[in-house]
C-alpha cells in the first residue's frame, strides 16, 4: 500500500483562506437574492472548511515544536490549532515603543483587567526592553510580569497551547524563542451556592460549584490540616478535565486510595464532562443494578466521609463530588442526621426504613393479596377493597401498571420543569389526576392509597441514586407478586438479599454492619447513637486508624446553686 | 448456565400454578355457606354474595353506594343427590368462580340427617380453597328464609359472625367453633359434636343455644340456660348470671366465669363423674341499705350451691340422654379400645358430683 502524502501545511492554510474567502462571497451573492442556487456552495464550502481544519489540526509532526520567536508563525499555529474560533484572541501590542509583542488567550476564561494593566501596560511601559538584545530580552519581560502572579516560561508549542486553553495568558516576543505562560485564569462560575438536592434542616447548606480549584478550597476550609491531600489527574484526551482524587493522608487506606488513583488514570476516553463519566469507570461492576458510589454537592457531607476514611473525587465542571467506597447503609445517611439529636436521628432513619419497605412492598402486597392469596387477608379489609373495585375494568397488576406510570410520568415532568412549576405540577398530579382518575373508573381508591404511599415511601431515600435499584427491583417485585403471591415476594426478597451479600463496594461488603456482622458499625446504621460515642471508624474502610474520637467520660451533673452565685458576684 | 436460568423459569412459570390466579373482580366472595336437606334424600346447598352495592357501601366516599332499598347480598342455590352436584348446579348460575377462601360461616340445617351431615362434613375437609376457619353453626330454620335475613347490626349479612364471634370475652357463652373442629368429631362415636344454633329474630339473628350432635345427627337443642349451665362444664362461659335472693331482696351476680377440671372414677362399677368449678364473679344490685363487705362469703355459699344445682340438672340430663359434649368417653375408649358399649351404658347411669367454689371479685364493679 502506497504511503500517503503527507499535506503541506502552506498549502492547507492557503485553502482555509480560500474557503473564508469562498464564505464571505457567498455571503454578498446571498443578499442579492441568489439563495436557492448557493445551497450547495455553501453546504461544500462548510465541508471543506470542517476537512481542511481538520487535516491541519492531525498533522502535528508538520508543527514546529519549538518557539521560533516570529510572530507571524506563533499566531498562525494557533490559528491552525484552534481553527476559527472566535473565543481565542490574538492581541498583537508594542513592548515599549519598538518590539512587537503577541498576546494569545481564551476571551471569556481571562481575567480581562489583569491583562490590560498588569501585562499589556506594564510592558508597553517597559522602554528599556525594547533596547535590549534578545539574550537580555527575556529576563528584562520577566521581571515586568513576574509581578503579575504565577508565570512561566516554555519554549514548547503543546505546552503552551494547553495551558492556553485553560485560562492562562500566552505572551510572545518577536525575536524571544520561548513564551510566557501567565495565570490570569478567571472562570466564569456560579457563586458558592447553597444545596438544593439535599437538603437540611439543620446544619451547613454549602454545596459546591463547577470550579474545581473552589472544590478544593472549599474543603480546605472544612479539614484544615496538612493532611488533606488533592491528587490532580487529567482525564478526557480532547477535554483535558482535571480530576481530584482527595483523601486525609494517615487515615486513608493506602491500597484503596492507590486503587482508585489507579483507575481514575486508567480513563481513556476523549471527553469527559462530568462526574458520573468518571464515576462509572471506577465501580466494581458496570451493570450492577445498585450504585458503589455515591455523589453529593454537600461540602460538609464531603468532608465528613473524608474523616470516615473514605476517598472524594472532584471532577472540574461538576458540582457533584464522587464519594466511595459506600455500602447500602450509607445511602441511607444524611448531612442533618448528626445536625439533629440521636433520638431525632434515629426516629428519622426508622421512618426511612419505613419508607422503603412500604415503597417496596406495598404495591406487590396489594397484587398478591388480591389476585393470588386472597384467602390471606382479613374479610373486612378484602370486602372494603372489593367495594372499591367494583366497576373497575382491569385487573390489580394492570391497575399498578398504570397508577405507577402516572407516578413516574409525573416526577419526570416535575423534574423538568422550574421549581415553581413543579410544585403546582405535583398538586395538580397529586389531586386533580388523582381524583379524576378514580372518578373515571380506571383506578381505585384503595390504589391511589398505595401508590401514593408507595411514592412516598420511595422517595424518602436520601440518596437519589439509590432510588432508581428499588423502582427497578419494585417491577421484579411485582411480578414475583403476581405469578407467585407472597411466596413470590419472599422469592425475590430472597434473591436480593443474596445479591447485595455478593456485592462489594471497593473492597467492602456492601451490606455491612449487617453482613459480615460488625457490631460497632451498628451504632451509626439503622439508629444512630450519640456523637460522643461514635468514636470510631467504620471497619470495612480498614482506615489506618480506626478511632477518631478518644472516650470522653459523661459529665457529672452540674447544678447552679447559691455558691456559684457567690462566685460569679466575686468575679 | 444460560440453560439452568432457561429450566428455572419455564419451572417457576408452569409449576407454580399461577395460571389458575384469578383478581379479585373475577371470584365470588361466598360468604355465607348453608346446607339443608331436599327432597328425594337430596342435599341443598346457598351461598351468600355480596352484590355490588353491598360491597360499595362499606368503603364512604367510593364512586358507587348501596342505598338502603338495595339488597347487599344475593343467594345462589344448587341442589343435588350430592355435593358435588349441589355445588355444580349453584356454580352454573354465577358468571364468576364460587370462592370459599373468604367463608364466614358454614350453616348446617338441623334437619340434615346423620349421613347427609357426614358426607358434607367430609366433603368440606376437602375443598382445599375452603377457608376452615370459618365459623359452624346450626339452625332450625328453613335455608331460604334464613339466607334472605340481613341483620340490622351489619350492612353484610356475612359480617355478623365475624362481630358476634370477633370478640372471645363478649358473649355470655363463648360459643364460636371453626369448620375445622368438626372434622375430629366424625366417625368419633364416643363424642357429640356441639354447634351453636343460630336463630331468627326480627332485628337479625341471635346466638344463645347450642345443638348436641350424636352419630352426626342434630340429638338436642340446649335452652339458653341450660347453654349456660353446660358452658360452665365446658369452660365456655364467660358473662354467666345468678339471680340470688338476700336478705328479702334481690342480689344480682354476674360476670361468673368458670375454670372446669372432670374426675371420673369406677366405684363399685358405676360411673363416678366429679365436676369441680372454680367461679368467679361480682355483684351487682346489692341493696343499698346493707354493707357488701360482711355478706360476700354468704353471697359466695348462696351462688355456689346454685350453680351446682343448676349444672348438675343439666349434666344430668344429658348424661340420661348419652350425650357427652364433655369429651370424656374420648379419654375412656382411648384407655379402654373396643369397649364402648359398655361406656354408653355406664355413662347413662353414671353419677354426678359438682362442687363449685365461687370467689366473688370486683365487688360492685358493673361489667
Amino acid at each position: 500500500m502506497p504511503k500517503a502524502k503527507r499535506p503541506d501545511k502552506e498549502a492547507v492554510s492557503r485553502a482555509i483562506k480560500l474557503a473564508r474567502t469562498l464564505r464571505q462571497t457567498q455571503h454578498q451573492m446571498a443578499t442579492h437574492a441568489h439563495e436557492a442556487a448557493l445551497d450547495d456552495l455553501t453546504s461544500a464550502l462548510d465541508r471543506l472548511d470542517s476537512t481542511l481544519t481538520m487535516t491541519l489540526a492531525t498533522t502535528d509532526d508538520q508543527q514546529p515544536t519549538r518557539i521560533s520567536g516570529d510572530l507571524a508563525q506563533a499566531e498562525q499555529v494557533f490559528h491552525g490549532l484552534v481553527g476559527p474560533s472566535p473565543d481565542v484572541v490574538f492581541r498583537r501590542f508594542w513592548i515599549g515603543t519598538r518590539r512587537p509583542g503577541l498576546l494569545v488567550f481564551v476571551d471569556g476564561l481571562v481575567d480581562n483587567e489583569m491583562i490590560d494593566q498588569d501585562i499589556v501596560q506594564r510592558l508597553e511601559d517597559a522602554s528599556d526592553i525594547s533596547q535590549t538584545s534578545p539574550k537580555q530580552l527575556g529576563a528584562l519581560a520577566y521581571d515586568r510580569l513576574i509581578t503579575v502572579g504565577h508565570v512561566t516560561t516554555t519554549s514548547s508549542w503543546p505546552s503552551v497551547v494547553s495551558k492556553v486553553m485553560t485560562g492562562n495568558t500566552a505572551v510572545f516576543v518577536q525575536g524571544l524563542p520561548r513564551a510566557f505562560v501567565v495565570d490570569t485564569v478567571k472562570y466564569p462560575a456560579r457563586t458558592v451556592p447553597s444545596t438544593k438536592i439535599e437538603p437540611a434542616i439543620k446544619g451547613p447548606q454549602e454545596a459546591f460549584n463547577e470550579v474545581g480549584l473552589t472544590h478544593m478550597n472549599q474543603l480546605r476550609r472544612w479539614l484544615r490540616s496538612p493532611r488533606l491531600h488533592f491528587d490532580s489527574h487529567t482525564v478526557g484526551k480532547i477535554s483535558q478535565t482535571p480530576v481530584y482524587v482527595a483523601y486525609l493522608d494517615g487515615v486513608v487506606n493506602r491500597e484503596l486510595l492507590s486503587r482508585i488513583t489507579d483507575r481514575v488514570d486508567r480513563i481513556e476516553r476523549d471527553v469527559v464532562t462530568r462526574a458520573n463519566d468518571v464515576a462509572e469507570y471506577l465501580s466494581d461492576r458496570r451493570l450492577a443494578v445498585f450504585p458503589q458510589f455515591r455523589l453529593s454537592d454537600r461540602v460538609d457531607w464531603v468532608a465528613r466521609e473524608l474523616g470516615q476514611g473514605k476517598v472524594a473525587i472532584l471532577v472540574e465542571n461538576d458540582p457533584f463530588a464522587i464519594l466511595m467506597p459506600m455500602t447500602l447503609v450509607d445511602f441511607y445517611k444524611t448531612s442533618q442526621d448528626y445536625s439533629f439529636s440521636t433520638w431525632d436521628s434515629t426516629l428519622i432513619r426508622l421512618i426511612r426504613l419505613a419508607g422503603l419497605l412500604a415503597g417496596l412492598y406495598l404495591m406487590p402486597l396489594y397484587i398478591a393479596l388480591t389476585s393470588v392469596n386472597v384467602d390471606l387477608m382479613p374479610t373486612p379489609l378484602l370486602l372494603t377493597i372489593d367495594g372499591s373495585r367494583q366497576g373497575i375494568p382491569f385487573p390489580p397488576v394492570v391497575e399498578v401498571m398504570i397508577m405507577y406510570l402516572i407516578i413516574e410520568i409525573l416526577r419526570e415532568a416535575a423534574n423538568r420543569l422550574p421549581q415553581q412549576l413543579g410544585v403546582t405540577l405535583g398538586t395538580v398530579g397529586a389531586v386533580v389526576v388523582g381524583t379524576a382518575i378514580v372518578k373515571a373508573g380506571i383506578v381505585d381508591d384503595v390504589m391511589i392509597v398505595s401508590a401514593t404511599l408507595t411514592a412516598l415511601g420511595l422517595f424518602t431515600t436520601p440518596a437519589f441514586e439509590m432510588t432508581t435499584p428499588w423502582r427497578w427491583l419494585f417491577w421484579v417485585m411485582i411480578l414475583g407478586a403476581y405469578l407467585l403471591g407472597i411466596f413470590g415476594i419472599l422469592l425475590v426478597t430472597v434473591g436480593i438479599v443474596a445479591y447485595l451479600a455478593g456485592m462489594e463496594s471497593f473492597g467492602t461488603p456492601y451490606l455491612t454492619p449487617f453482613g459480615p456482622l460488625q457490631m460497632s458499625g451498628w451504632a451509626d446504621s439503622i439508629m444512630r447513637w450519640p456523637i460522643p460515642l461514635l468514636q470510631r471508624r467504620p471497619e470495612d474502610l480498614r482506615p489506618v486508624h480506626r478511632r477518631k474520637a478518644e472516650p470522653v467520660p459523661t459529665p457529672k451533673p452540674f447544678r447552679l446553686g447559691p455558691r456559684n452565685s457567690k462566685g460569679s458576684t466575686k468575679s | 448456565m444460560g440453560m439452568q436460568a432457561i429450566v428455572m423459569f419455564l419451572m417457576l412459570g408452569i409449576l407454580t400454578g399461577c395460571a389458575s390466579n384469578r383478581p379479585l373482580n373475577e371470584r365470588a366472595l361466598v360468604l355465607v355457606m348453608a346446607f339443608a336437606p331436599g327432597p328425594h334424600k337430596q342435599i341443598s346447598v346457598a351461598f351468600q354474595i355480596p352484590t355490588p352495592q353491598g360491597l360499595t357501601s362499606l368503603t364512604s366516599g367510593s364512586t358507587g353506594s348501596g342505598s338502603p332499598g338495595h339488597k347487599t347480598s344475593y343467594t345462589v342455590f344448587g341442589r343435588g343427590s350430592t355435593l358435588s352436584q349441589a355445588f355444580g348446579q349453584a356454580q352454573s348460575q354465577v358468571n364468576q368462580g364460587l370462592y370459599l377462601g373468604q367463608l364466614q360461616a358454614v350453616i348446617f340445617s338441623t334437619r340434615l340427617s346423620g349421613a347427609q351431615f357426614q358426607a358434607i362434613s367430609s366433603a368440606l375437609t376437602r375443598i382445599g380453597q375452603l377457608d376452615k376457619t370459618a365459623f359452624a353453626l346450626a339452625t332450625t330454620a328453613p335455608l331460604r328464609q334464613f339466607m334472605r335475613k340481613t341483620p340490622d347490626s351489619t350492612p353484610l349479612p356475612g359480617l355478623y359472625y365475624t362481630t358476634e364471634f370477633g370478640c372471645s370475652q363478649c358473649q355470655t357463652v363463648q360459643l364460636r367453633r371453626r369448620v375445622w373442629s368438626i372434622e375430629k368429631y366424625l366417625n368419633a362415636p364416643a363424642q357429640n359434636l356441639w354447634l351453636p344454633l343460630i336463630t331468627l329474630e326480627p332485628q337479625g339473628f341471635h346466638v344463645d343455644q347450642m345443638v348436641i350432635y350424636r352419630h352426626n345427627h342434630a340429638a338436642k337443642i340446649l335452652s339458653s340456660q341450660q347453654t349456660a349451665d353446660i358452658g360452665y362444664v365446658l369452660g365456655l362461659t364467660s358473662k354467666g348470671a345468678v339471680n340470688l335472693h338476700w336478705d328479702g331482696q334481690t342480689v344480682s351476680v354476674r360476670s361468673l366465669k368458670a375454670n372446669p377440671k372432670i374426675r371420673w372414677q369406677w366405684i363399685d362399677g358405676l360411673l363416678h363423674i366429679h365436676v369441680y368449678l372454680r367461679v368467679t364473679g361480682s355483684v351487682e344490685e346489692f341493696p343499698a341499705d346493707l354493707e357488701l363487705g360482711p355478706h360476700v362469703r354468704g353471697l359466695q355459699q348462696q351462688t355456689s350451691a346454685q350453680l351446682s344445682s343448676d349444672c348438675l340438672t343439666a349434666v344430668t340430663k344429658l348424661s340420661r340422654n348419652d350425650l357427652d359434649p364433655f369429651t370424656i368417653g374420648n379419654a375412656y375408649e382411648w384407655q379402654h379400645p373396643g369397649t364402648l358399649s359398655q361406656w354408653r351404658d355406664a355413662y347413662a347411669h353414671a353419677t354426678w358430683a359438682i362442687t363449685v367454689t365461687v370467689r366473688l371479685q370486683q365487688l360492685g364493679d358493673a361489667t
